[in-house]
């Protein structure tokens, strides 16, 4: 059983202290990935996504943060139970992560190289000479101009797209099997954006990595993904292969968010817009979380929690979802 | 009804801002060639706003987008005299205001408004919502008595889908979603024809998004007001606004009504741009112009046309390498400036 996913996460919780009391930023979070596959994981902001991410790298910080349960099996081994040291020999070796905001993930007072080699030398006992030279293959590899002269800029003399560039062969550089990218275009310009998950696409064709891609940006799931898990108040409301949910999507959530996006709708001159907003995790609705702002929502939700549960190709935490078709 | 008469006319607006480069790089030539080059504080000038003529018409929504630095944003606080333009003239209801001093400004600075797009930025967090709001009514005379201001704030924030227990709070009460309403009912308060949108929705989530798109549209056919839209959301450029201006290094690139700009895009940057935007349909990948590099330096436009350098264009005429092209009307009807467009 799960001999074929590259990464199990199971009932996953991960608790924060804060002054109003104990939070669950993630709450009995379940997903796999496979290997070579491209996961994408969609919500808005504090949905949850980026704290399963951390997570998965046991990144949280701690205290106020905390991982409260659930497992994490990375090749079978829950990376939950591994010695500190363990963790850290997986981090940048077997799983990376890059972030939203390049310039501030580099560190300014040394060159772009001397970071990638940095963590070369982390998990490969080799010089620092031959450390830069591997930089210099990255640089390559991640399509920088004069890969020779740009290991020695240091980060402010690069661009946004360079330094996404950069935390892109920092992030492969030892050659990972799983890339967890949060918002790797967010901060970026559309045109650079593309060029981006052009290169993401290239390289997992490549090295033939799997990828967990955050992101808000459906227009980015639906062009980068093969499945996709939807997050509403630290759970996932909706799991399906990308077509199918983008043809018909099954939580009224999702169908919300599908039709609030300009471009889905042609001609009216307004937006289909969900109401209200997301509710705090201080004060989360009992039963079903979205009810309070879900077109549908009956006594049977204020009441119960919908589990996430198959329907068709998909799994769907919602007790009326919305019909095929609709 | 629309009048023939724009409302806000600009045209070679110049905004230049000085740049000293402070320790340049030195590499060739004698000692004391090096060290006199290193010592001198060469000056040079970044071209944000380089010569753009618009015309924004009453009870239009005007689109500007383009990518981080291209202008757009100073383009419109100089718009609002925010920013002094170094060249060029602004009409705003047929006034030259583009030198006027500030102090003569204030009976304009009524009439023009600006949201932007950080709404806790752009609030004041010591303030209470009533006193973020009874501000510009005090300063404009707007109301006098203390009744009075309260009566308008309430309306206010009725307009702007607010609760009226709403007046005793502070900014950091609220969602994204809602300071960005109350930037709303800010920009309101002073009855104004004309407002600058500066990325208005770039910040709030996407469900959130709609709802202040929505009110934005609401209170523009309520209030007749017109909008300068400046966004780098193609999607939302294009549902919200009559006509979208592009801009490019300072300079406007094309300029076309929005559902034909968006369906026959002109200018090769306007169509790379609007390629690179993700669809929502997974089945139907559209063809991706990528386009190579960043964007130049405002400070070292390259010659010629600025967008040479990346333009897919094959087999470019010499012109595009030398000539800075017009903005000139294509048979559509758009306007481009390019040499290669037809």
């Amino acid at each position: 059983m799960g001999e074929e996913w590259l990464l199990e996460v199971r009932d996953l919780v991960t608790e924060f202290r804060t002054e109003h009391g104990t939070v669950r930023a993630v709450d009995r979070v379940s997903f796999e990935i496979e290997p070579g596959k491209t996961l994408g994981m969609v919500g808005e902001s504090g949905s949850g996504k980026s704290v399963t991410a951390l997570s998965i790298l046991r990144l949280v910080p701690a205290p106020p943060g905390r991982i409260a349960g659930g497992e994490i099996r990375y090749r079978g081994r829950n990376l939950l139970e591994l010695p500190v040291k363990e963790m850290r020999g997986i981090r940048g070796n077997d799983i990376s992560m890059i972030f939203q905001e390049p310039m501030t993930s580099l560190n300014p007072v040394f060159t772009a190289g001397d970071q990638v080699a940095e963590a070369v030398r982390l998990h490969r006992r080799v010089s620092r000479s031959q450390a830069l030279e591997v930089a210099v293959e990255m640089f390559r590899l991640v399509g920088i101009a004069s890969p020779a002269e740009r290991v020695r800029s240091y980060p402010h003399q690069l661009s946004g797209g360079m330094r996404q560039r950069v935390m892109i062969a920092m992030a492969l550089v030892c050659r990972p099997d799983l890339l967890i990218a949060d918002e790797p275009s967010t901060a970026l310009d559309v045109t650079i954006q593309a060029q981006i998950l052009d290169l993401l696409r290239r390289l997992q064709g490549e090295l033939g990595m799997s990828i967990l891609l955050i992101t808000h940006d459906l227009g980015v799931v639906a062009e980068t993904c093969e499945e996709v898990v939807v997050m509403y108040a630290g759970r996932i409301v909706e799991r399906a292969r990308t077509a199918d949910l983008f043809a018909s999507p099954r939580h009224h959530y999702t169908a919300g968010l599908l039709r609030s996006v300009p471009g889905f709708q042609s001609g009216s001159a307004r937006l289909l817009e969900i109401p209200g907003m997301v509710p705090s995790l201080h004060q989360l609705p009992h039963g079903c979380k979205f009810r309070d702002r879900c077109p549908a929502a009956q006594e049977r939700c204020r009441e119960e929690e919908p589990e996430l549960l198959p329907l068709g190709a998909s799994r769907v935490r919602c007790h009326f979802p919305v019909e095929v078709g609709a | 009804m629309r009048s023939a008469e724009p409302l806000v006319q600009i045209r070679g607006l110049e905004v230049h801002f000085p740049h000293k480069v402070a320790w340049p790089r030195v590499e060739r030539g004698s000692l004391r060639q090096r060290l006199r080059r290193a010592f001198t504080r060469r000056s040079a000038v970044v071209r944000a706003v380089d010569g753009v003529d618009l015309a924004i018409l009453p009870g239009e929504t005007l689109g500007l987008v383009g990518e981080s630095g291209c202008g757009k944003s100073t383009l419109g606080r100089a718009i609002l005299r925010l920013l002094d333009p170094t060249g060029g003239a602004i009409l705003f209801e047929g006034d030259d205001i583009t030198r006027r001093p500030q102090a003569a400004l204030r009976p304009v600075r009524r009439r023009m408004q600006m949201i932007f797009q950080d709404p806790y930025a752009s609030l004041n967090p010591r303030m209470t919502i009533g006193e973020t709001l009874s501000e510009p009514l005090e300063i404009f005379g707007l109301a006098r008595t203390t009744g009075e201001r309260r009566e308008r704030v309430g309306a206010l924030l009725e307009k702007v889908g607010l609760r009226a227990d709403a007046i005793a709070r502070y900014p950091h009460e609220f969602s994204g979603g809602q300071r960005q309403r109350i930037g709303i009912a800010r920009a309101l308060a002073v009855e104004p024809r004309f407002i600058v949108c500066d990325e208005p929705v770039s910040a709030l989530d996407v469900s959130i998004q709609a709802q202040i798109v929505n009110l934005l549209l609401d209170l523009q056919a309520a209030e007749d007001l017109t909008y300068l839209f400046i966004s780098h959301d193609l999607e939302i450029v294009r549902h919200v606004c009559d006509r979208v201006a592009v801009m490019y290094l300072g300079k406007v690139v094309e300029l076309a009504p929005a559902a034909q700009l968006h369906a026959a895009p002109k200018h090769p940057y306007t169509q790379a741009l609007l390629s690179a935007v993700p669809t929502l349909d997974p089945a139907t990948r559209r063809r991706r112009i990528l386009l190579d590099g960043d964007v130049p330096s405002a400070l070292d436009p390259p010659a010629g046309c600025p967008f040479h350098p990346r333009c897919p264009v094959r087999d470019k005429p010499a012109a595009c390498f030398d000539e800075l092209p017009p903005l000139r009307r294509l048979e559509n009807g758009s306007l481009a400036a390019c040499h290669v467009a037809r």
